[in-house]
């Protein structure tokens, strides 16, 4: 994903060479350079609100889960713990430890980390099987990406009081799965 | 009963098993051979397809012989007269080849190409084509290849293997690629000639591209690319150097005027607004300007008129109706251009990919069946071919076909992990050709 000034880019269509996001024609180029300045700084409040470390119970999962797999589909096999974890079952409980730079994701004996900073992770580097990891924060919510293996995963976390929500898509070969997962605190 | 390798025996139909039928016939469509007739074995040769309507209703109706009059047995006996010396003269004259025996038809009315294309020398020592997810003949000698990306062949070979993935009986989908060599160009000898290497990294964490194609209507003839698992289609210049537009959001998912979620294929109007149907997570046909402006988008989940459960491919006709590939709802739905419903086919085994041909016949890929089937425009079946497996000519879920002006057939199997070339038969009925809409001729900049 490309971002100009901390935010997120405002048009999906991008012409090489020609930037379509939208400048209106004559806007001074200061008023542009305020814009870049202020806008991560007010957008650095609510990322930095936003925490979501603690022990997690799963209170509510829809829909729910069907027996077997929870992603599902054709075309590839699960490649490795974490994915085994997300793809096969609402986890009942996770760990998540946040710090300013990453966040860790523990489900079971499978951990994910995932950096801050929008860079992709490779855990172990270099492995065509390696998890691969990357955050970002969206508002208050934040974004992780995960991939192992040929299976792919997007949760999206909001927290509320003692509540968490984790929105979960699950790709894999010819499924596409979306699942509102609901934690509460237990510590 | 002998058909012979380039006859065409309709899905519908059941044939009389004990005639044996030349090997230079097609069989008319329309008719359901009765099982219990007795056909007079002198006849056979060339019987099938020289019968008239009206022989042929006679013979539908039920017992041959106790229905016949007399006025049927002596138009009956002209006929196999006049039948018996067309046929006589018509075998002594015969090439060899029309008279062989066996053959199973296999192949429709095409010749498979043997060795084509080639191995893929750009790929890296032991590794191979990959899943191979779309293909688009622009011209007979410049063939597109949506490779999805190489994979790396065990250091034993396992026994079967011919070239392919899906020759040792894996899915070429199965094991993680690496994203090498994702968009090649192969010349008609099957020579890679191209390899658009500088938009590998478009691929790199994903399944590689879902499509390849070109706008009917384009003197550009600009490169459109469908990346499902990013959620993007990219939109590249003739010769591949320069990416002109992206459209979706890489790895962020959404059903709104920015965003997809797993789009599969696009179809174009001709001044260029095209339709995107979108997708393996979303339900829904999205329709943009020429500049890739969103305008409206239809559809929702489900099973009824205008829902979906995964549109995976999508086509236009001359009048401007949209056809919408249901795949899991096993079916095809029809539209108008602002999406309203028109119509359904239903029973369609996973259409895994429909084009309207230039003679405006519905060309269908089902996944399960393995098989090409040819609808008119109403949904009627009017032809069919095709056979599941990994020998030349066979097909393990064909994900994308396209043909040249000269009336050659490519095919890209997800799968089965490789693409083929098919010719046209000589001889066989044109009818069962699949014809491209002609591309628009380029333009000379480009």
């Amino acid at each position: 994903m490309t971002k100009s000034c901390g935010h997120r880019s405002s048009g999906a269509l991008r012409t090489r060479g020609l930037r379509t996001w939208g400048t209106p024609s004559g806007v001074p180029v200061l008023l542009l350079i305020a814009v870049c300045v202020l806008i991560p700084s007010a957008r650095g409040t609510a990322q930095g609100s936003a925490n979501f470390s603690g022990m997690w119970k799963l209170t509510k999962t829809d829909p729910p889960v069907a027996a077997g797999r929870g992603g599902g589909g054709r075309g590839g096999g699960i490649s490795g713990p974490y994915a085994e974890t997300t793809f096969n079952q609402a986890p009942e409980t996770i760990a998540i430890t946040q710090s300013g730079s990453d966040v860790t994701v523990q489900i079971g004996s499978a951990k994910a980390v995932f950096t801050l900073d929008g860079r992709t992770m490779s855990t172990p580097p270099g492995d065509v099987l390696a998890l691969k990891t990357r955050a970002h924060w969206d508002g208050a919510a934040l974004h992780l990406h995960y991939k192992q293996g040929m299976n792919w995963g997007r949760d999206i976390l909001s927290v509320s009081g003692g509540t968490l929500t984790l929105v979960r898509d699950l790709e894999s070969g010819g499924a596409s799965t979306t699942r509102t997962l609901t934690y509460s605190k237990t510590s | 009963m002998t058909y012979a390798t380039h006859a065409t025996c309709p899905t519908h139909a059941t044939c009389p098993t004990h005639v044996t039928c030349p090997t230079h016939v097609t069989y008319p469509t329309h008719v359901t051979y009765p099982t219990h007739v007795t056909y007079p074995t002198h006849v056979s040769p060339g019987a099938c397809s020289h019968f008239s309507d009206t022989l042929l209703d006679e013979m539908n109706g039920g017992d041959y012989s106790a229905t016949r009059n007399r006025k049927g047995r002596v138009r009956m006996r002209i006929f196999l007269l006049s039948l018996l010396a067309v046929v006589g003269v018509g075998y002594a004259t015969a090439p060899a080849s029309l008279q062989e025996k066996g053959g199973d038809d296999r192949t429709g009315p095409y010749d498979v190409v043997p060795n084509w294309p080639q191995p893929l020398a750009y790929a890296r020592p032991g590794y191979i084509w990959g899943s191979t997810g779309g293909i688009f003949a622009e011209t007979p000698n410049r063939i597109f290849v949506a490779n999805r990306g190489e994979l790396k062949l065990p250091d034993k070979l396992p026994s079967g293997f011919t070239g392919f993935w899906g020759s040792f009986g894996e899915q070429a989908t199965t094991p993680t690629p690496e994203f090498r060599n994702c968009i090649v160009v192969v010349d008609a000898n099957g020579k890679a000639v191209e390899s658009w290497t500088e938009w590998d990294h478009l691929f790199e964490d994903g399944r590689g591209p879902h499509s390849v194609l070109i706008s009917p209507y384009d003197p550009e003839h600009s490169v459109w690319v469908v990346d499902d698992i990013h959620h993007q289609i990219f939109k590249f210049s003739n010769d591949g150097k320069k990416l002109l537009m992206t459209l979706g959001e890489r790895d962020e998912a959404g059903n709104d005027d920015k965003h997809f979620k797993r789009p599969t294929d696009i179809a174009w109007l001709p001044d260029g607004t095209f339709f995107v149907s979108d997708g393996y997570g979303n339900t829904r046909v999205a329709k943009f300007d020429r500049n890739g402006k969103f305008l409206m988008t239809w559809g929702t989940r489900g099973t009824g008129n205008g829902q979906f459960n995964t549109p995976h491919s999508i086509t236009v006709d001359r009048n401007r109706r949209v056809y919408v590939s249901d795949r899991a709802n096993n079916r095809i739905q029809v539209f108008d251009e602002n999406g309203k419903y028109l119509d359904q086919f239903p029973n369609i085994q996973q259409p895994y990919h429909i084009r309207i041909s230039g003679d405006q016949a519905l060309w269908v890929f089902s996944g399960p069946l393995d098989k090409f089937l040819k609808y008119d425009l109403n949904g009627h079946l009017v032809y069919a071919w095709g056979t599941h497996g990994t020998a030349p000519g066979l097909f393990w879920s064909v994900h994308e076909f396209s043909a040249d002006s000269e009336g050659n057939l490519y095919t890209a199997e997800v799968f089965g992990g490789r693409s083929q070339k098919f010719r046209p038969r000589p001889g066989a009925d044109p009818s069962h050709f699949y014809k491209p809409q002609p591309l628009m001729p380029k333009t000379a900049s480009n």
